[in-house]
């Protein structure tokens, strides 16, 4: 049984990003690079595997040479290997061009079922698992709230947003997972030693057979959002507070829909 | 050129946000040479996959050079596999479309605009819920049949209904954090909600006690919403939390710690015990009737 987890590394959630002016893409040379958090969720559950199936853990990845320290933290965790694509042609890859990348190489890992992150934290686009999953030509179960495996299938919860289903697919599947589901492992001394020794394999598009067309998206433009400016912070004492928010909201015309 | 608009439905009747796309596709067509087709799908399978299918078999049928889905999640799913069938670009959460098929959407936590053009004979785009009023006068609708091949549909239920009004589409919201404290807490920002018209969202703690459903969550892993008003209640304004709520038009935070980071995006901003804020506004709403 093997499990392959797409994995991205991205800006720190908390670092200001900018697009260059030049190209309107994200400036990563200026802000720290870490493991995409909602990755996490999906290394967690496949190590969980890991433990109770004994499965194999590959991390996959694309991304420039530095996104291994990316990869070398999911190998922290518990994660058994990990393949990365890296290869200058990729930069400013749109979401049609990673999927394909990432199609690939779960191509040559050859697993038994992928899981990913429900989306990046900075793209945030939320529909590369669907579209891998496409690609390969394999179901595609996104936003799992529960996921198990038995008899070469899978059987996934999840909440749309009008309903709760039910979804049950044969093995291989990609199965994207919900930051709800688990808590994940911080990495401990040991997994880091052991990360270390652990094997990264470094493809090029070459190495997969791929050649990557141009962006069938591009950004063509870009204005800051002007920054919100902070209105009165008033002290409340017992509630002594709230007659001026009213007026306030009274005054923008916000309380039309007041019921008794 | 032709766009043609995914209406999704709950009981046979399109959603608001599916209108919503809706309006923008007709709003964005400017002459009679640009049609606009509403479709609906009809499966008792998976609606994610049926809807893929169908809609990627009518998109190619038609010589359509755009679809546009609300951006549910649902709507996410069958974009990124529409496009992988008619190996087009997508562009999600979209708050604005022109006729040449370029769009607008908002990055990085709402902190910058986008202006996104697709290469190509066809493009697939979600809308991003309430950028537009939602199309009110009748729809005429086609209906294409999907199937649902490779993922069976166990079960479904629809979601708990609500008196309430839905995150996404509520002209008010008032949500809960951490801070509200217990049950009881929650139970006055509830009434707060009700006594103003308002949904019921909240942070992600929110829906790790079990006080609202992940669905109602706003934030990086819920849902981005721009209400004209987002009343939060005992919640500290974290980056994941702020990117689902920064572009709501007034923003009024109530939070024991002054120094909290959602009275930066405030409008205006209450220091102070929510447990006393709280039904304090209720009452002084009620009484200014
Ligand atoms: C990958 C990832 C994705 C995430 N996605 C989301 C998401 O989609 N949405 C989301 O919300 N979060 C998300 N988070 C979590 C986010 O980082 C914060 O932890 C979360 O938003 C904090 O919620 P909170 O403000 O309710 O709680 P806290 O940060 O704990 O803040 C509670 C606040 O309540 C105040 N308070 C305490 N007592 C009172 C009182 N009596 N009256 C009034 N105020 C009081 C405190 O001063 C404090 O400011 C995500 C995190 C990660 C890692």
């Amino acid at each position: 049984m093997r499990v392959a987890v797409l994995v991205k590394q991205v800006p720190d959630s908390w670092a200001v990003k900018r697009l260059r002016a030049d190209d309107v893409r994200l400036d990563r040379d200026a802000c720290d690079r870490v493991l995409n958090d909602l990755d996490e969720y999906a290394i967690e559950q496949a190590l969980v595997w890991q433990e109770t199936l004994g499965a194999e853990v590959v991390l996959i990845s694309m991304g420039p040479a530095v996104a291994e320290e990316a990869l070398r933290r999911g190998l922290s965790m518990g994660a058994d290997s990990a393949v990365l694509v890296s290869d200058s042609a990729l930069a400013g890859v749109d979401v049609f061009g990673t999927a394909q990348v990432l199609a690939a190489a779960v191509r040559h890992v050859a697993p038994d079922v992928v899981l990913t992150g429900v989306a990046s934290t900075d793209g945030a686009t939320g529909v590369v698992p669907s579209m891998v999953a496409e690609m390969l030509g394999w179901p595609g179960l996104t936003r799992a709230l529960s996921v198990e495996l038995g008899d070469g299938r899978v059987i996934v919860s999840r909440e749309s947003d009008y309903e709760s289903v039910t979804l049950n697919a044969a093995l291989p599947a990609v199965v994207s997972i919900a930051d709800h589901i688990n808590t994940p492992r911080f990495p401990n001394f040991k997994g880091i030693m052991a990360a270390k020794k652990k094997v990264v394999e470094v493809l090029t598009l070459a190495d997969l057979g791929l050649a990557i067309e141009s962006a069938r998206a591009v950004a063509v433009g870009s204005d800051d959002v002007p920054t919100r400016v902070a209105g009165p912070k008033v002290v409340d004492t017992g509630g002594d507070s709230v007659s001026a928010l009213v007026e306030f909201l009274d005054g923008r015309g916000l309380l039309s829909e007041v019921r008794s | 050129m032709k766009t043609v608009v995914w209406l999704e439905c709950v009981d046979g009747q399109p959603t608001r946000h599916a209108r919503e796309a809706y309006a923008l596709a007709v709003a964005a067509a400017e002459d009679a040479a640009h049609d606009v087709v509403a479709v609906q799908v009809a499966s008792d399978g998976w609606i994610v996959e049926a809807a893929a299918d169908a809609l990627a078999q009518y998109m190619v049928e038609s010589g359509a050079a755009c679809l546009l889905l609300p951006s549910t999640v649902d709507g996410n799913d069958v974009a990124g596999r529409v496009a992988v069938r008619l190996s087009a670009g997508v562009v999600t959460q979209v708050v604005s479309m022109n006729a040449d098929r370029s769009f607008e959407k908002l990055v990085f936590g709402d902190t910058i605009k986008t202006s996104v053009t697709a290469a190509g004979s066809v493009v697939v785009a979600t809308v991003r819920a309430g950028v537009v009023a939602a199309f009110d006068g009748d729809i005429d609708v086609q209906t294409v049949v999907g199937a649902s091949a490779r993922v069976a549909l166990v079960s479904a239920q629809p979601r708990t209904k609500s008196a309430r009004p839905a995150v996404e589409s509520a002209a008010i919201v008032v949500a809960a954090g951490r801070g509200v404290g217990d049950d009881q807490g929650f139970a006055q920002v509830t009434e707060l909600a009700d006594v103003l018209g308002a949904a019921v969202s909240g942070s992600r703690p929110a829906t790790d006690a079990g006080w609202i459903e992940p669905a109602q969550q706003v934030g990086q892993t819920g849902k981005t919403i721009s209400p004209d008003l987002y009343v939060a209640v005992g919640i500290s304004g974290a980056i994941q939390h702020v990117a689902g709520m920064r572009s709501s038009r007034t923003i009024v935070a109530i939070n024991t710690d002054a120094e909290a980071p959602i009275f930066d995006i405030a409008d205006y901003g209450i220091v102070g015990d929510a447990g006393t804020v709280v039904p304090a506004l209720i009452d002084a709403v009620r009484g200014r009737k």
